[in-house]
C-alpha cells in the first residue's frame, strides 16, 4: 500500500508531476470523480451519441480511471491500450470484439514495424488500397467489411500524423507509448475524432501537476456535456420547420440556429478529448470561442485547432515552400486556398471509409471554396502593412469587435445552411415563399440579430480575457466545476417523468424530447418529405440523422437498393420479385408467385374459408424480423389456435394474406386492391394507417406528378389540373397547394376503397396505429374514427399499442425504427383484441376457444 | 547567437506584435504554443530569418520545437549556420 501511494504521490524519474499526498488533493480527486459519475448520469439520461455506444464507453473510462492511478508511471501508456481493447468487449458482441481487436493490433503492429520508411509507406498504402478494394466490393456482402468504419477512424489521420514523424526520424518513444497513441479509448465511440498530433500528444503526458490535468480534464468534459445540451435545445426548440419560412425573421431562424448546431461536434470533442486528460495526456485546446472569431482567418484559427494544426503541418507548410517562389504573399493566398480543398478531399476520403462512398457535391465545393475565398481574402488583409498610428478607443475596438464577429458568424450561418442542403436549388427554394408583409417583418428579423449582438456585447465586455473591461476576473475552479455539475444534476432531473410532466403541462413544451437522440420535428418532416433522400449526411454531423445513418450497418440497404425491388412504372412505383429469395435489413425474405411477403395462396378461396387481406407499407411488410415473427403471422396463429370464428351460423377457417409492399403509402392501396387484391377475393380488407399519413401521400403525390406518369383516375388527373400541380418543382413551394390537393384526393381514394370493396362483398377496414417513434392524441383518434365510419370503414382502434413502452424495446435498432419482434407481438395482440371489440361491427362472431 | 535573438525580437517587435499594452517578449516567452504568433506570421518570420542569415528552412521545421520561443529560434537559426 505504501509502495502504491508512493507512486501515485512521488513525482518521477524524468520530472513528471504526480499528486502530492494533501487533504485538499485527496477532496478535488473525490469531487471529480462524483461529477464523473453525474456526466455518466447524463450521457445516459440524454442518450448521448447512444447509436455509437457512449454511455458504455464512458463508464469503462470512469470505473477503470481510479485503477489507472495506482499503476505505476511507466506501465499506464500500455495500460491505457489494454483498457480500449477491453473494452470493445463492453461496447460489441463477443465475436464483434473480437475481430475489431484483432485488426485494431494488426494495423498497429503495421505502423510500429521497425523498418525504413519507404518499406513502411508502401506497406501501409498497399494495406489501404487492399482495404479499401475489399470495401468498395464487399461492403453490402461481408460481415468482415461492416467491421471497417469501427476500425478505420483509428488509423486515417493519426496515421499519416504518425508517418510524418516517423519519416522525420523523431520517434524515439517505447512501443508502449506509441501503441497508446493509436489505442485511444474515446475513439471506439466516436468514429469522427479529433485529429490528435502525435508529438503534442506523446510531450503532453503528465506535463503539468497531475491534478491540474484531471481538473482541466474533467473541466472539459463538463464543458462538453453542457454544450452537447445546449445543441438539443436549439435543435429541437429553436430551429423552424422549413414550411413555417414566411418572412425574413422566419428565414434568420432557420439560416442562424444552423451554425449553431456544430455545438453537438464541438461538445463531443470536449467530452472526448477530456477523457484522453483524465488519463494524463495534457491536451490543448480544441476550440476557442469560435462563435466570436472576428475575422476568417480567425475562425480557422479557432473552430477546429487541431485539424487546422494538422493541415498547417502535413500540407500548408510543404505546399508553401514549394510555392513561395511566386512571392511569399502570393504564395500564402494560393496555399491557403489549396488547403481548403484539401481539407474537402480529406472530409471525402473520412467520409468514404465510414460509408463506403463520397460522391462529390456542389454544394460541398461551393462551402469549401467561399470558406477557402474567404480565409484567403484574410490572410492577404493581414499580411499588409498596418498604420501604426492608427490606435482604436478600447470602446470602438469592442464596438468593432462585436460587428465583426455579428458578421462573421451570419456568413457561416449561411455557408453551413448551403452546406447542409442536399443542393443549392433545393436551398433556394427554402426561401422562395418569403415576403416582407409588413414593417414589423423587417424589425423582427433584427430582433433576432440582435440576441446575437447581446450575447456577443456580454463576450466581449465581460468574458474573453483579451477584450473584457479589466478588473474582471475568471471564477475558481470550484466555482465553475460546482455551476456546471449543479446544471447538469438539474437538467438530468428535468427530464424525469415526474417533473417532465409538470413542466410539460405547465409550458407546453415536450422537454422530455429533448433527453431523446432523435430527428426533431423540421428533420423529420423534412425526410418524410424526402428532403434528405439524396443528401449525402456525412455533411450533416450537426444532425442525429448522422448518427443514425452512420450507425447503421453497411448492408442494411433500403428497400429500393435491395435485390427484392423491382421498378414499376405506373402508380404502384415499387413491387418485389416473385418466387425469390434475398437477405433485407438482416433476415431472409421470401416471395411467393405475387411477388407478396408470403406463402402461396390460389385465387380461388377454399370453401367455408375467412379470407383477410393486409394492404400496408414496410410497418406491416415487416423488415427486419423474421416471416413468422411478423404481426400478420402472429394474428392469423391467434385466429387459428385460439379462436373461433363464426360468420352467421357456420364456423369459418382464417386465411391472411399480406400485400404490404415496403414504401406504399395510402394512395397507393386503391390500386393495388384493384391489380392484386381483388383477384384473390378477400372477405376483409384491412388498411393500415399510421402516423404522417398525410405527409406521405403528399410526397408521393409530388413524385408521381414530377414523373408524369399516367395517374389513371379521372378524378386524380382533375385534382391535379386544377391546382396546377405540375407548376410546382420544389418542397418549398409545394408545400401550401399540394396539401389541399392531397387532402381532396386522399378523401375521394379513402371513398373510392369503400365502395369498390363493398360493391365486390369486401368489408373495408381503417386500422390505426402509430409508428413507434410517435403518438396519436385522443382528439387525433376521435377524428380518424369519425372520417373512417362516415366514408364506411370498419374503424379499429390501435393507437395505445406502443403506450407505455420504452421505444428502444420495440425498435429493430437506433438507425431503424420499424418494429422488432417484440413491437410486432404487441401489435398483434392489440389488432386480434381490437377484432373481437369490434366484432358486431365485423358481423363477426369471435370466441376464444 | 544573441545576434540572432535581438534580430528575431526586433523583428517581432516591429512587424508583428502589439505590445504597445506593456506586454513583455522574453526570450523565453512561448510564441506559437501560446497563439502569439500564428501560421501565417510565422512564415513572415521564417522569410525574414532566411533572408537575413541565409539560410533556409525545411517544411517540418517550421514548428514550436524549433520556432516556439526567441530561445529555441536562435539556437535552432545558429545550428542552421553553423551546419
Amino acid at each position: 500500500m505504501a509502495r502504491s501511494m508512493d507512486i501515485l504521490y512521488a513525482k518521477d524519474s524524468k520530472g513528471r508531476h504526480l499528486i502530492k499526498a494533501s487533504t485538499d488533493n485527496i477532496i478535488n480527486l473525490i469531487v471529480i470523480y462524483l461529477g464523473l459519475l453525474l456526466c455518466m448520469w447524463f450521457v445516459d439520461t440524454y442518450a448521448v451519441e447512444s447509436a455509437f455506444h457512449l454511455s458504455a464507453m464512458f463508464k469503462v473510462a470512469v470505473f477503470a480511471w481510479p485503477l489507472y492511478l495506482l499503476l505505476p508511471l511507466s506501465f499506464r501508456p500500455l495500460s491505457l491500450s489494454v483498457i480500449t481493447l477491453a473494452a470493445s468487449f463492453f461496447l460489441f458482441p463477443f465475436k464483434n470484439a473480437l475481430i475489431i481487436d484483432a485488426a485494431l493490433l494488426g494495423f498497429c503492429a503495421l505502423f510500429l514495424l521497425p523498418v525504413s520508411f519507404r518499406v513502411k509507406l508502401a506497406l501501409v498504402v498497399l494495406s489501404t488500397i487492399g482495404l479499401a478494394i475489399f470495401f468498395s466490393l464487399y461492403r453490402s456482402s461481408s460481415r468482415l467489411a461492416s467491421f471497417i468504419p469501427v476500425v478505420t477512424p483509428f488509423f486515417f489521420f493519426r496515421g499519416i500524423l504518425y508517418l510524418h514523424e516517423y519519416r522525420h526520424k523523431t520517434i524515439k518513444e517505447r512501443w508502449s507509448e506509441q501503441l497508446a497513441y493509436f489505442l485511444l479509448l474515446p475513439n471506439l465511440s466516436a468514429p469522427l475524432f479529433p485529429i490528435i498530433d502525435y508529438r503534442t500528444y506523446i510531450n503532453s503526458y503528465y506535463d503539468s501537476p497531475a491534478l491540474s490535468i484531471y481538473k482541466s480534464g474533467f473541466q472539459r468534459i463538463l464543458k462538453g456535456m453542457i454544450q452537447i445540451w445546449g445543441y438539443r435545445i436549439f435543435y429541437h426548440y429553436i430551429l423552424i420547420d422549413f414550411t413555417q419560412i414566411h418572412t425574413p425573421a422566419n428565414a434568420l431562424q432557420f439560416i442562424l440556429p444552423t451554425f449553431l448546431l456544430i455545438l453537438r461536434i464541438i461538445g463531443l470533442y470536449h467530452v472526448l478529448t477530456g477523457i484522453i486528460m483524465m488519463y494524463g495526456y495534457n491536451l490543448p485546446p480544441i476550440f476557442n470561442n469560435l462563435f466570436f472569431a472576428t475575422g476568417f482567418s480567425d475562425l480557422w484559427k479557432r473552430i477546429n485547432v487541431y485539424w487546422k494544426n494538422f493541415i498547417i503541418k502535413i500540407f500548408y507548410y510543404p505546399i508553401y515552400f514549394r510555392v513561395k517562389r511566386i512571392g511569399v504573399l502570393p504564395g500564402m493566398i494560393l496555399t491557403t486556398f489549396t488547403c481548403f480543398q484539401v481539407s474537402w478531399a480529406l472530409h471525402q476520403w473520412q467520409w468514404y471509409w465510414l460509408k463506403g462512398s463520397a460522391p462529390i457535391t456542389l454544394v460541398d465545393g461551393l462551402f469549401w471554396t467561399a470558406f477557402g475565398t474567404l480565409v484567403a481574402y484574410n490572410v492577404w488583409l493581414q499580411s499588409r502593412p498596418k498604420d501604426k498610428n492608427k490606435v482604436f478607443h478600447p470602446v470602438v475596438l469592442r464596438i468593432r469587435q462585436i460587428l465583426l464577429a455579428t458578421g462573421v458568424f451570419s456568413m457561416m450561418a449561411f455557408l453551413f445552411s448551403i452546406w447542409t442542403s442536399p443542393s443549392i436549388p433545393a436551398w433556394i427554394a427554402l426561401f422562395s415563399n418569403v415576403r416582407v408583409h409588413s414593417f414589423k417583418d423587417v424589425l423582427d428579423a433584427f430582433a433576432l440579430l440582435s440576441i446575437y449582438l447581446g450575447i456577443a456585447c456580454i463576450n466581449f465586455i465581460f468574458l474573453d480575457p483579451s477584450t473584457r473591461i479589466k478588473g474582471i476576473k475568471s471564477q475558481s475552479w470550484y466555482t465553475h466545476s460546482f455551476a456546471g455539475m449543479a446544471f447538469l444534476l438539474m437538467v438530468c432531473l428535468c427530464v424525469q417523468a415526474p417533473i417532465s410532466n409538470y413542466l410539460q403541462n405547465k409550458t407546453g413544451y415536450d422537454i422530455k424530447l429533448m433527453a431523446m437522440n432523435t430527428l426533431n420535428r423540421a428533420d423529420a418532416e423534412m425526410m418524410a418529405r424526402g428532403y434528405y433522400d439524396n443528401l449525402m449526411v456525412g455533411n450533416n454531423v450537426n444532425s442525429p440523422m448522422w448518427d443514425l445513418d452512420q450507425a447503421k450497418p453497411v448492408n442494411w440497404v433500403s428497400f429500393a437498393e435491395s435485390p427484392l425491388c423491382v421498378n414499376r412504372n405506373d402508380l404502384l412505383e415499387k413491387a418485389m420479385k416473385p418466387n425469390f429469395s434475398a437477405s433485407f435489413k438482416g433476415t431472409m425474405v421470401t416471395t411467393n408467385n405475387e411477388g407478396l411477403r408470403d406463402r402461396y395462396f390460389d385465387t380461388l378461396k377454399a370453401p367455408n374459408t375467412l379470407r383477410f387481406a393486409f394492404f400496408g407499407g414496410s410497418y406491416e411488410f415487416a423488415p427486419g424480423v423474421d416471416s413468422s415473427e411478423g404481426f400478420k403471422y402472429l394474428f392469423e396463429q391467434q385466429l387459428h389456435n385460439d379462436y373461433q370464428l363464426k360468420k352467421g351460423d357456420s364456423i369459418k377457417q382464417t386465411e391472411v394474406i399480406n400485400f404490404a409492399i415496403p414504401g406504399y403509402c395510402d394512395l397507393q392501396y386503391l390500386r393495388q386492391l384493384e391489380l392484386q387484391g381483388m383477384k384473390y377475393h378477400p372477405d376483409y380488407a384491412f388498411f393500415f394507417v399510421h402516423s404522417k399519413r398525410h405527409e406521405r401521400c403528399e410526397q408521393f403525390l409530388f413524385r408521381e406528378v414530377q414523373l408524369k406518369l399516367d395517374l389513371v383516375y379521372d378524378k386524380w388527373k382533375e385534382v391535379v389540373k386544377k391546382y396546377k400541380l405540375e407548376e410546382f418543382h420544389t418542397d418549398a413551394q409545394r408545400s401550401a397547394k399540394y396539401a389541399e390537393a392531397t387532402d381532396t384526393l386522399m378523401r375521394w381514394t379513402d371513398e373510392k376503397l369503400v365502395k369498390t370493396c363493398s360493391e365486390h362483398g369486401i368489408q373495408a377496414v381503417y386500422v390505426l396505429y402509430p409508428a413507434t417513434e410517435d403518438h396519436f392524441s385522443e382528439a387525433e383518434v376521435q377524428a380518424n374514427k369519425a372520417y373512417a365510419e362516415k366514408l364506411g370503414f370498419v374503424f379499429l382502434d390501435l393507437s395505445q399499442v406502443f403506450a407505455g413502452e420504452n421505444h428502444k424495446d420495440i425498435r429493430l435498432a437506433e438507425w431503424d425504427f420499424h418494429p422488432n419482434k417484440k413491437g410486432h407481438e404487441l401489435i398483434a395482440k392489440s389488432l386480434m383484441q381490437a377484432c373481437v371489440q369490434s366484432q358486431k361491427n365485423l358481423h363477426l362472431n369471435i370466441n376464444k376457444k | 547567437m544573441d545576434e540572432i535573438k535581438d534580430a528575431t525580437r526586433n523583428y517581432l517587435k516591429e512587424h508583428v506584435l502589439n505590445l504597445a499594452d506593456g506586454g513583455a517578449l522574453n526570450d523565453d516567452t512561448p510564441l506559437i504554443s501560446s497563439g502569439l504568433v500564428d501560421s501565417i506570421t510565422t512564415l513572415h518570420m521564417v522569410e525574414f530569418l532566411e533572408q537575413k542569415f541565409k539560410i533556409e528552412f525545411e517544411p517540418h521545421e517550421v514548428d514550436k520545437e524549433h520556432l516556439d520561443t526567441i530561445d529555441k529560434i536562435g539556437s535552432f537559426v545558429s545550428s542552421k549556420i553553423t551546419g
